[in-house]
């Protein structure tokens, strides 16, 4: 088994490296007392591998875990009109599959099994969806509404149709003042930046995505927004994020 | 000068620029890739600038680390109780069409892991433990579940199902740990074999009285002293125990120390515990 160097998973400054393992990769399961509604899960469970009447014992396993399988699926514009029967499809198997779990009595176990399969349905449907529309532009997980093509850099600089030629040098000279300052921040913090740029992250989102702690990203955006603003000031009236 | 319009444009322009750049939008094998850790440094890198210009990509990255508690993207409508229940008759229906999956078959014995970890035998405090609200057999169901999977079979410990699996299932290895020093004596230390298949790491911290703290935090070392991982907000299980997971791909082999503290409410931390782990 390779060795993979561990990052620090603290927050604040004892954090070494900002794009170090996203801190998911901890995903420390607080199996802290268990709720009663995880030992519900973990009963169902139970009864559905000796047997009993998914009626009576899947439906619980349902109400739990459809919301997040359909938002998952439903989150990704390309997937969106499939959220329901991917959800389904998910459960499907999990009701198919389910007497070759090895039980243990951990809810976080049961999870992360179930949340395997959802993982697979993903993958598998995009690459579905690829095969179906494969075509000379690359079919994305940015489908729907974020497939629009994006104009090229003049084309956007000039989306306004600027009256004068001075206008529209003036225009393109500042998406690359923009570029330029995002790209000359450090690492971190230039990506912290660009996925509240340009993905619209939020602080935990983006501390998710990164596995930092959410005050390094806090730290980190405020740093970028200090260094941003004074650059750009003569040139974008509004620099908000 | 430009408005906030030409600001959205210009980060518009560039994101078309980098796209371009760097290629198409991540697959999911790739962001579970990195999910996972498995990239090396220059992979990661060059995943991470194309994740940046690609929002859903960033996106989905956020919800697989946020599952099951994933929020609707702007402009996803969210999905009530009652449109659930509705989804559940239909759902019904098609689970009523599908062949009954047989019961498992009963297990066949299991190779001996390498280290066969002491079973767990709570006591004191923790032994005596209820959860208020909690029907009988619930707690019932989840005792013997895990009496099942420890005391049973002797031992808690990594090996996962050797049977065929399917693509979707997930294999756990479990291990169950004991302080190194109890009752004066010094426990040597856990070694686990993760075998291939395993893909998440369980680790069960075992403890006779985790005392009555407002919570605890644990915290692994790696053989350098080196702080690798820590966490507060713990609790025991009415079992009294402390449950850890990890994905396999983030612990290396090597040798960790986890120290277990209670913290106070005033947040004044006392070790309570330390377990030895080998990792192979």
């Amino acid at each position: 088994m390779p060795f993979t160097p561990l990052p620090l998973a603290g927050e604040g400054p004892g954090v070494k490296a900002p794009l170090a393992q996203p801190r998911h990769l901890w995903k420390a399961t607080e199996v802290n007392p268990p709720r009663p509604e995880d030992e519900e899960i973990l009963a169902a469970v139970r009864a559905l591998q000796e047997g009993a009447d998914p009626d009576a014992f899947f439906e619980i396993i349902f109400a739990r875990f459809y919301r997040p399988l359909y938002l998952f699926f439903a989150n990704r514009p390309a997937l969106r009109e499939e959220a329901n029967d991917l959800a389904q499809t998910t459960l499907i198997r999990v009701y198919q599959n389910i007497h070759r779990y090895r039980f243990q009595a951990s809810f976080e176990a049961f999870q992360a099994w179930l949340w395997q399969i959802g993982e697979n349905i993903w993958k598998n449907a995009v690459r579905d969806r690829q095969a179906v529309k494969r075509g000379p532009s690359t079919e994305t997980l940015n489908g729907g509404e974020d497939e629009k093509p994006i104009p090229s850099p003049l084309v956007a600089a000039f989306a306004e149709a600027p009256a004068t030629p001075e206008e529209m040098v003036l225009s393109a000279e500042r998406v690359k003042i923009l570029r330029e300052a995002i790209e000359e921040l450090p690492p971190g913090m230039r990506r912290c930046t660009e996925l509240r740029l340009f993905s619209d992250l939020d602080y935990r989102e983006i501390s998710d995505v990164m596995g930092i702690g959410l005050s390094s990203v806090k730290s980190q955006l405020f740093e970028a927004r200090k260094r941003l603003k004074p650059v750009l000031a003569e040139h974008f009236q509004t620099v908000d994020f | 000068m430009g408005g906030q319009d030409d600001f959205a444009d210009a980060l518009k322009a560039i994101m078309a620029a980098k796209r371009r750049e760097l290629g198409g939008p991540p697959m999911p094998e790739e962001l579970l890739a990195y999910r996972d850790g498995s990239l090396d440094p220059a992979e990661r890198e060059r995943l991470e600038a194309r994740i940046a210009v690609y929002p859903d990509a960033a996106r989905s990255l956020a919800d697989l680390a946020a599952f099951p508690n994933i929020e609707p993207a702007p402009g996803v409508p969210d999905i009530s109780e009652e449109e659930v229940a509705a989804r559940w008759q239909t759902f019904r229906q098609r689970l009523a069409e599908l062949p009954a999956p047989q019961p498992a078959a009963p297990e066949e014995p299991r190779e001996v892991p390498v280290v066969p970890l002491r079973p767990h035998a709570p006591s004191g405090s923790g032994k005596n433990r209820t959860v208020h609200g909690v029907p009988p057999w619930w707690l019932a169901a989840a005792a013997s579940a895990a009496l099942a999977v420890g005391l049973g079979s002797g031992f808690l410990a990594g090996r996962a199902s050797r049977d065929p699996v399917p693509a979707s299932a997930i294999n756990v290895a479990i291990a169950e740990l004991r302080p190194i020093e109890e009752g004066g004596a010094r426990a040597s230390s856990s070694a686990i074999d993760l075998n291939e298949e395993a893909e998440d790491l369980v680790l069960i911290l075992g403890l006779d009285d985790p005392g009555n703290f407002a919570n605890y935090k644990a915290e692994i070392v790696d053989a350098q002293g080196t702080q690798v991982w820590s966490r507060e907000g713990l609790h025991p299980t009415p079992l009294g125990t402390f449950h850890l997971s990890f994905r396999r791909s983030a612990l290396g082999p090597g040798q960790y120390r986890i120290n277990l503290f209670g913290l106070d409410k005033t947040g004044q931390k006392t070790r309570i515990a330390t377990y030895e782990l080998r990792l192979l």
